[in-house]
């Protein structure tokens, strides 16, 4: 009866070497997997160090800002080799933003989308849009029902409306009561804006937004030179970095220097106004004092500052066709425009 | 026992190293498809550039005004027929279909109005206010057409389109357009079911 010899601590046994070894390698390609993030990192998305202790937007001083400014025309510049004019305009005294949106004249042509993703510097690849413009049947008001994918040879179709969406800078916005780090609030003018770099992309703005307004770049937002738009602004349309949300923000870069919104530009129509609500001679309070006006959702209690109006007529094409109204079969003679 | 832990490991660092990035960029690649932005078809032009005062046409690469042919050559009482002359004028204005209802007899180079008083191109607005009042009334206050430069009433910039900045006098009604394409569906169109 041989007994094994008391395991002496100096030695080294084959089986412990091989357990060890292979503990060893596997702790190692642990490591090395854990790590492997970082060799897609590109050294010029890590932040400096004035970056990286930027205070809040509204937290920082006069010189602090400009200096924040000048980071980003440097950003902009080293990536596209654009030189950027990035403003930071105020909120002017005495102007609160309202958008009204003419339901009986929209045609549903989505130049109004495609002209906000040219203005705001909107991802490209992968694709992000503010304005949805939802198709509805006539006689209806039912988003659920709606469609923002319609494929058509030619708008507006006879049986449809079409009712764009973007963000409603609400008076009690929802957006803004769930961010848990306060990088989104509400300024003066009515606009709710973001922080772009206070924003940690938790998304919860995202979800409480009863108007699917807001945005989530879930990789760097992809935009070629030659779209750069290089008129920005530190809250509205500078680039955004992966990971933070995004929105509407009334093209504030224009609007608080006196223009118009892109979107309004681009429709042909002209069924889009923007003003300010407080002069009584503005656009807007002319169409809130004597247009039939509505508000999406109004029973979430948000308090939007887009308004949908109506004309004293049929919408484009005449009204719906008498069969898609009653579903019966129009009597001999009914022919409506 | 350990050996076998260390085994999962190890496979465990392997799929996390050759595993990571390949699933990302598949699903980056079925995002990407968006369309190109064709900055040609958002100009913030007006839809049309309507005659000024005094009012001319281009004929055969030389400016002619109305009453260099006018003058000499009188038209017809008219009675809503094809124009031999003016081909390009589609006249499809509802009841509205006499020439002279909205053009100066002798006076090729102004407009008349129900009174019989005449107005310069650059005033049509006033033509049309006769028959359109209502909406007349809503272009005024901005509640139809199109501003462009400012929203500031008091601003220099501001600009109010006139009616024949966006409606063809002669056949006033908005063309159909083709929609600009929509959002990239993030999954297939179900068979005969809208996109979710």
């Amino acid at each position: 009866m041989s007994s094994t010899p008391p395991e002496d601590p100096q030695d080294l046994s084959r089986r412990g070497f091989l357990q060890a070894s292979a503990a060893a390698v596997g702790g190692a390609s642990a490591l090395a997997a854990a790590l492997s993030p970082l060799r897609e990192l590109d050294p010029d998305d890590l932040p400096s160090i004035e970056s990286f202790f930027q205070k809040h937007y509204r937290e920082m001083t006069a010189e602090e800002r400009e200096a924040a400014l000048e980071r980003i025309r440097e950003s902009v510049a080293k990536r596209w080799e654009v030189e950027a004019e990035v403003s930071d305009p105020s909120p002017r005294d005495g102007v609160e933003f309202v958008y009204a949106l003419n339901v009986s004249r929209c045609i549903g042509c989505r130049k109004c989308v495609h002209a906000c993703v040219e203005e705001n510097n909107q991802s490209r690849e992968p694709e992000l849009q503010y304005i949805r413009v939802l198709e509805m049947p006539r006689g209806t008001l039912d988003v659920e029902k709606s469609d923002h994918h319609y494929e058509r040879e030619e708008v507006p179709d006879r049986g449809h409306f079409y009712l764009p969406v973007q963000c409603h800078q609400c008076a009690d916005p929802p957006c803004v009561k769930v961010c848990p780090v306060e990088a989104t609030w509400q300024e003066p003018d009515g606009i709710t804006v973001i922080d772009y770099d206070w924003c940690i992309g938790c998304r919860y703005c995202e979800a409480a937004c009863p108007y699917w307004a807001r945005r989530f770049n879930y990789s760097k937002p992809g935009i070629d030179r030659e779209e750069v738009n290089p008129d920005m602004a530190y809250l509205s349309n500078r680039p955004r970095p992966v990971g933070v949300v995004e929105k509407c923000t009334f093209c504030l870069h224009r609007t608080r220097e006196g223009r118009m919104p892109a979107c309004l530009e681009a429709c042909p129509v002209g069924a889009r106004k923007f003003g300010n609500v407080l002069d009584p001679q503005s656009e807007v309070s002319w169409i809130l004092r004597t247009k039939r006006v509505f508000v999406l959702k109004e029973d979430v209690g948000t308090l939007p500052r887009f308004f949908y109006y109506f004309d004293e007529r049929y919408p484009r094409g005449g009204a719906a066709p008498f069969e898609e109204k009653t579903g019966r079969d129009a009597p001999a003679g009914e022919e409506r425009r | 026992m350990r050996l076998l832990l260390a085994g999962l490991w190890f496979a465990l660092a392997a799929w996390f190293l050759l595993g990571s990035s390949a699933g990302r960029e598949d699903v980056l690649g079925e995002l990407a498809r968006a369309p190109k932005i064709n900055p040609l078809e958002l100009s913030t032009e007006p839809l049309r550039f309507p005659l000024t005062d005094p009012p001319h046409l281009t004929l055969g690469g030389v400016e002619q005004r109305c009453s260099d042919c006018h003058d000499l050559f009188s038209s017809r009482e008219p009675t809503p027929t094809t124009l031999l002359q003016h081909r390009g004028i589609v006249l499809d204005h509802g009841l509205n279909d006499r020439c002279y209802n909205c053009h100066s007899n002798p006076e090729r180079t102004s407009l008349v109005l129900r009174d019989g008083s005449e107005v310069p191109f650059g005033e049509s607005t006033r033509l049309c206010a006769q028959c359109h009042g209502t909406l007349f009334r809503d272009w005024e206050r901005g509640m139809h057409g199109k501003t462009l430069g400012s929203w500031d009433p008091a601003s220099p910039d501001f600009v109010r389109l006139q009616c024949v900045s966006c409606h063809d006098p002669h056949a006033p009604a908005f063309e159909s357009f083709t929609p600009l394409p929509g959002p990239t569906p993030r999954h297939p169109r179900p068979q005969g079911g809208r996109p979710r």
